[in-house]
């Protein structure tokens, strides 16, 4: 049966070829952009290197603080990650780290760089690749040592394309011994920096005990679970926690947030920034972002759909013969319905197959003229699949109303239709 | 055994078939009463416009009337469901249409077998089989890889035969199955609709102009501007 529908849709797409032509554009360019959009969710969600242990990170971002009329939105002070954060149980390990740009001048220009303080625990959380040495030490952290972990496109820089260990990195008029080079990451990623530095390098003295962002600047933290098993356990210890933080700085009383999953703390930086209820950092952004993008997602084909309903419409009057005689022989409306939603999804899926191609051309370009720098999206089998899902929607949604709808047509009405094509 | 005493396979009682266009409407059939035994050979004539293909669409249950009620087996047709009208065509009727209609889109073979799809438990082979048989039947084995452009009026005739008789059905129904063959291929198709009726127990009702085929047939309903206006017993026995 599947046989002989797939038989009779292949034939009828190359008899019509333009018509089959004109669909295909249609399908292929609209899940192009569906794909090249998906592609870039699944980068974050499953994001490459440094995150190899991501199922077991939280982070600690966006906080909200409030007090009587006052509101901020911020990262949070050192001494939030510091007391508090550090402070939870089954935690493996945690990494806090500020971000910055600073002005440096390597062969005399001006460049303005991406820079990141942290602690050693970071090179543990995160996998990154070491071209040479490795990470500060806590010792180097502890002893405020001026050295520095570079990025292979920093090193290019300062360096050229020779060794960078143990040279000297002249930043803000101080100079920090190089004992790492780390391979570029995505410019989209949690982590991306040009240069790393311990923490202590930025201490302004108030630092150590600010709670809600002050001159110290703010900070994120990067959690490390024992086990995923425990992801859940600490975001709950980390409300009751937040409902015991004490700020001593007027006029905030209260901070609320999350600690949250990679994905979730993309969703909540798209979706809840501006929002000053009580639940910011609990409230289900993930599931939220998941329904904006696929309702977006739906929205985007209806009207290729609709359209492509149209042409169905048609096509499938041209064929009213066919469907006649199909009835008079005994096909079911349901055997109708479901042959030219078959035929539809073919339709489709080759669309789909081409729309693959069409995203991993314009991943090309996006790679060559570089778009984002040091990114390379990819369609991966996850993003196959998706298209695989999105195409089978898309001729779902264009094939079943057309197809209803002419297998309701009286047989004989269909077969006087049919006698002039 | 008579006709006459054998259980009707399809009766029509005060059939009328209206149709309406814009402005235009067409008296297709005016009170009709037909019985059709299981086992009958009926042969239906009449010049062009006189209703016979309006009144086989509404014997194969394709269309249904204005007034008047159907019965298939005894049971008025009304009361069937859309799928159970479905399935009744598939197993029991089997249509020869007046201007063919075969699926230009698949082959000969495709297009035989194309009532076998939808009947359950059949697999690909079997249904490829009785296609061929089918074919074979017509006379047409060596044009089953053809598309149905690439064959003659007559021989798509043929075609169109084959898939209504493909399904082994209780009730035929032909729409001038022999209007574009010459006499020895309409003898031909007249042998197998002979064969079909004797043999397995079909039962036909055949429109056709050619008084002889007519004559050939147990009995002819003539029709005439939308009413019966004769019935011509030409045999009173159905043979065995
Ligand atoms: N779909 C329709 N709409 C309007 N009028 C129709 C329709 N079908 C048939 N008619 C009319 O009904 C009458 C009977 O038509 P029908 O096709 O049954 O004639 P017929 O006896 O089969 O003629 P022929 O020998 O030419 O095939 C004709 O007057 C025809 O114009
Ligand atoms: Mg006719």
């Amino acid at each position: 049966m599947l046989r002989n529908y797939l038989l009779i849709a292949w034939k009828v797409l190359l008899r019509r070829k333009f018509f089959t032509f004109i669909s295909l554009v249609g399908i292929s360019l609209t899940l192009a952009t569906l794909l090249v959009v998906t592609a870039f969710v699944d980068n974050i969600a499953h994001p490459p290197l440094p995150f190899l242990k991501t199922d077991r990170m939280l982070f600690v971002q966006t906080m909200m603080a409030k007090g009587g009329d006052n509101v901020i939105f911020s990262n949070a002070g050192f001494g939030f990650h510091d007391k508090y954060v550090r402070q939870l149980p089954d935690i493996e390990a945690i990494a806090v780290i500020g971000s910055g740009i600073i002005d440096a001048y390597p062969s005399g220009q001006k460049v303005r760089m991406n820079v990141s303080y942290t602690e050693a625990s970071f090179w543990h959380i995160m996998d990154f690749e070491f071209i040479e040495g490795g990470g500060f030490t806590e010792e180097d952290v502890v002893n405020v040592r001026n050295v520095a972990v570079i990025s292979e496109e920093t090193r290019t820089r300062f360096f050229g394309n020779t060794s960078a260990l143990g040279k000297m990195l002249p930043i803000d008029g101080k100079s920090f011994r190089v004992v790492g080079v780390v391979k570029n990451v995505s410019a989209t990623s949690f982590v991306y920096s040009a240069i790393w530095f311990p923490i202590t390098i930025d201490f302004v003295p108030e630092a150590r005990s600010e709670i809600v962002q002050g001159v110290g600047g703010g900070y994120r933290s990067i959690i490390l679970a024992k086990s995923v098993n425990d992801i859940p356990r600490i975001k709950n210890n980390f409300q009751t926690m937040l409902s015991r933080v004490q700020i001593p700085t007027p006029p905030f009383t209260k901070m609320y947030g999350g600690a949250t999953s990679i994905l979730e703390s993309h969703a909540m930086e798209l979706l809840s920034m501006s929002d000053e209820d009580e639940d910011f950092g609990t409230r289900n952004s993930l599931a939220l972002m998941i329904g904006v993008l696929v309702a977006g997602a739906l929205a985007f084909m209806l009207l290729p759909a609709i359209n492509l309903v149209n042409l169905n419409v048609s096509r499938i009057l041209e064929r009213a013969s066919e469907i006649g005689v199909r009835k008079a022989f005994g096909a079911s409306r349901r055997a109708l319905v479901g042959q030219f939603v078959v035929e539809n999804c073919i339709l489709t899926v080759i669309g789909g197959a081409i729309g693959i191609l069409l995203a991993e051309l314009f991943f090309l370009w996006f790679a060559w003229i570089d778009f984002v720098p040091h990114t390379t999206f990819h369609i991966n089998y996850r993003v196959v699949v998706y298209a695989i899902i999105m195409s089978l929607v898309f001729g779902l949604l264009s094939g079943v109303l057309p197809a209803w709808k002419m297998s309701r047509l009286p047989i004989v009405s269909s077969l006087k239709g049919g006698i002039n094509v | 055994m008579t006709s006459i005493q054998q259980p009707n396979i399809i009766a029509l009682s005060g059939v009328e078939k209206m149709y309406r266009t814009d402005k235009l409407e067409t008296q297709a059939l005016s009170n009709i009463n037909v019985n059709i035994a299981a086992g009958e050979f009926v042969s239906i004539m009449g010049p062009s416009g006189s209703g016979k293909s309006t009144l086989l669409n509404i014997l194969g249950l394709l269309d249904v009337p204005t007034h008047g009620s159907v019965a298939l087996h005894g049971k008025n047709v009304e009361s069937f469901k859309d799928n159970e009208l479905a399935h009744i065509r598939n197993k029991e009727i089997g249509f020869v249409f007046q201007s063919f209609h075969l699926v230009n889109d698949v082959r000969v073979v495709d297009n035989v077998e194309l009532p076998l799809l939808y009947r359950k438990g059949l697999t690909g082979s079997e249904r490829r089989r009785m296609a061929l048989e089918a074919l074979e039947m017509v006379g047409l084995t060596s044009r089953t890889k053809h598309f149905p452009s690439q064959l003659s009026g007559g021989q798509q005739q043929r075609v169109a035969i084959a898939r209504a008789i493909v399904g082994k059905p209780r009730l035929l129904l032909a729409d001038e199955p022999t209007g574009n063959l010459d006499s020895k291929m309409g003898d031909e198709i007249m042998h197998i609709l002979h064969t079909l009726n004797a043999e397995h127990g079909a039962t036909i009702a055949m429109v056709t102009h050619d008084e002889r085929l007519a004559a050939a047939t147990d009995r002819t309903i003539r029709v005439f501007d939308g009413n019966i206006v004769g019935n011509t017993v030409w045999k009173n026995t159905v043979l065995a």
